[in-house]
């Protein structure tokens, strides 16, 4: 909380902190109160819950997909996310961008799941597929939007998709924890079955357990997780891809141990890289492009360590 | 109807089509508690798709299941998941999961919805290890172990279910010599000392003379054609009981088209081509 452009030495902030915990008032201007409490705190919270978020919906997603190079966009949450917001930025201001983007990015996986969907299985295979085709559909009509729509517009709009935590607030933090709390809850509680749905379908259904049930529970419970951190924070690339994977690596794949690490672990991580977001340049950068640029020579030596791509 | 017994796989009627061919045709068959049982025939003539229809895990669409007297269809997936335990052919891998972990899902039917496996079912899944005797493995990665080690290890998990009906498709498909004879006799040891009863596919008619109590030998459906001159309606089972009167050189070549000779070895009977 004391890295930042604006300097409050760190015997300073906890005095400040303190202060608020017990009740006794300080003599520090009142500009350090809105910059710790209005400012960072809710940003780094903010950043924890999005990088918890994201990070076990990953998790959840790569064992439920059997492969450990899917992320929580699989399913086109991220395309649908980037045009609610889209839409919201250019043509309904009285729309809140959170809403909309939420809404859509749900909008997008549902569209997906039933598009994969028929005779009462869902093959991962097809939803794979049906995923790239409503992730382009969603493209197609954000480019759309983007066209049509004024510079000014068209510059937020291209900011939003960045992801950044830049826009952090309490009542982003109010608005996105319930949703948040329940998928997570949700996938922590039912986390070993991950394991037995992780073996196939065939395998998982000889030991009592119905794959197609827990196949939409986990992929409803790692949405909602999912789609209510993309709302608050836009498309911040690649951490629910990476993160699992480097605890799968260090811990192994027992999902028992293995959820619980990436909500914490997802949530420290995206507070470190935001630190360097904001503070490591002389000008702030969407959190968004700096995942990216660390999780994509990640991603491509995992490519090629992982033979034919993990798929059975 | 009136001889069904309490214990005991009773399959009535069964039929299977996948699109417009037919696989299973009208197909009955008591299969008793207790025994070895080994369901043999050429590719394509539904062995597969009996044993899945059986487990549950395929529906036929005449046709109906019961275990001990009870309709499957009728069970819960936990219920049928108590009663038989079920080792697919392909041994495929995903994550790296450790033995022990593999072993421990065939926990899932005992345990509650919010519950993980504890102390008790740890001690069942190495117990279940040990019985296929490959203690040794259970913190090994499922990834780095050999074919015949997968192959005991989906054993071992089945176990784990403790089940009274043990599935097996195509047990010894992917193992070579020796381990397809250690695989069998380790089969035959568990359903003697578990008093389990083992249903299982093979592709070799001596492993199915050697290992089993009883053969249901079937053959491939053949297209129209091959109806007409057959006269009547499709028939799967060539022939259903003890081995040595199953596995005659007539019956070899009428489920396989085949004609094979009959050695007697050292009082055992052994197949070979002709």
């Amino acid at each position: 909380m004391f890295i930042g452009s604006f300097q409050v030495p760190p015997a300073q902030l906890m005095d400040l902190i303190a202060s608020h915990l017990f009740g006794y008032s300080t003599s520090y201007p009142e500009v350090y109160n809105t910059v710790i409490f209005q400012v960072r705190l809710p940003r780094i919270l903010l950043g924890m819950m999005v990088g918890a978020s994201l990070s076990i919906s990953g998790a959840a997603f790569q064992g439920v997909f059997r492969n450990p190079l899917v992320s929580p966009y699989i399913l086109g949450l991220s395309s649908g996310a980037a045009f609610g917001a889209a839409l919201s930025l250019a043509f309904l201001p009285g729309v809140s961008i959170q809403y909309a983007a939420f809404f859509f990015s749900l909008l997008a996986v549902g569209t997906t799941y039933f598009m994969a969907t028929s005779h009462k299985s869902t093959p991962t295979v097809s939803l794979v597929l049906a995923g790239v085709i409503v992730s382009a559909v969603f493209d197609s009509l954000l480019a759309i939007i983007q066209i049509a729509v004024n510079e000014k517009a068209l510059q937020s709009i291209v900011y939003w998709i960045m992801g950044s935590l830049g826009t952090a607030s309490w009542s982003k933090i109010y608005s996105a924890f319930p949703l948040f709390a329940l998928g997570c809850t949700a996938m922590l509680l039912l986390r070993w079955r991950l394991n037995v749905l992780a073996l196939g379908d065939e395998e998982a259904r000889s030991v009592g357990l119905n794959p197609e049930v827990y196949k939409l529970i986990f992929i409803i419970a790692a949405s909602l997780a999912a789609s209510s951190a993309v709302a608050v924070a836009g498309i911040i690339g690649l951490v629910g891809l990476i993160v699992p994977h480097m605890l799968r690596m260090i811990f192994g794949p027992d999902h028992r141990t293995l959820m619980p690490l990436a909500l914490t672990f997802g949530g420290s991580f995206m507070v470190l890289v935001d630190n360097f977001a904001r503070a490591g340049m002389g000008f702030e950068v969407p959190v968004g492009v700096i995942t990216t640029l660390v999780g994509a020579p990640f991603f491509a030596y995992l490519l090629r360590k992982v033979r034919s791509g993990g798929w059975e | 109807m009136s001889t069904q017994s309490a214990a005991g796989i009773t399959v009535e009627d069964v039929t299977l089509s996948y699109g417009s061919s037919l696989v299973l045709a009208s197909v009955s068959l008591a299969l008793r508690r207790g025994e070895v049982i080994t369901l043999l025939g050429p590719n394509g003539c539904g062995k597969t798709t009996l044993l899945k229809i059986i487990n549950g895990l395929l529906h036929p669409s005449r046709g109906r299941v019961c275990i001990n007297g009870k309709e499957i269809t009728r069970m819960g997936q936990a219920e049928l998941a108590r009663l038989i335990g079920y080792v697919p052919q392909a041994q495929r891998s995903s994550f790296p999961f450790s033995v022990l972990d593999i072993v421990l899902t065939g926990r899932m039917p005992h345990l509650s919805v919010l519950a993980q496996p504890g102390e008790d079912d740890v001690n069942r899944s190495l117990r279940a290890l040990e019985l296929v005797g490959v203690s040794h493995l259970a913190s090994r990665p499922y990834t780095q172990i050999s074919g015949g080690e997968r192959q005991l290890v989906m054993i071992a998990r089945a176990l784990a279910q403790e089940p009274g009906y043990l599935l097996l498709d195509e047990p010894t498909s992917y193992l070579d010599f020796k381990n397809q004879i250690h695989v069998l006799k380790m089969i035959r040891g568990i359903a003697r000392s578990q008093e389990m009863t083992v249903v299982m596919t093979l592709h070799d008619p001596n492993h199915a003379l050697m290992f089993s109590d009883e053969i249901v030998l079937l053959r491939k459906l053949f297209g129209l054609e091959g109806m007409a001159e057959r006269q009547g309606l499709p028939r799967n089972l060539v022939a259903v009981g003890d081995p040595l009167e199953v596995m005659t050189p007539e019956n070899i070549k009428d489920a396989y088209g085949v004609d094979v000779e009959v050695l007697e070895v050292k009082g055992r009977r052994i197949l070979l081509p002709a």
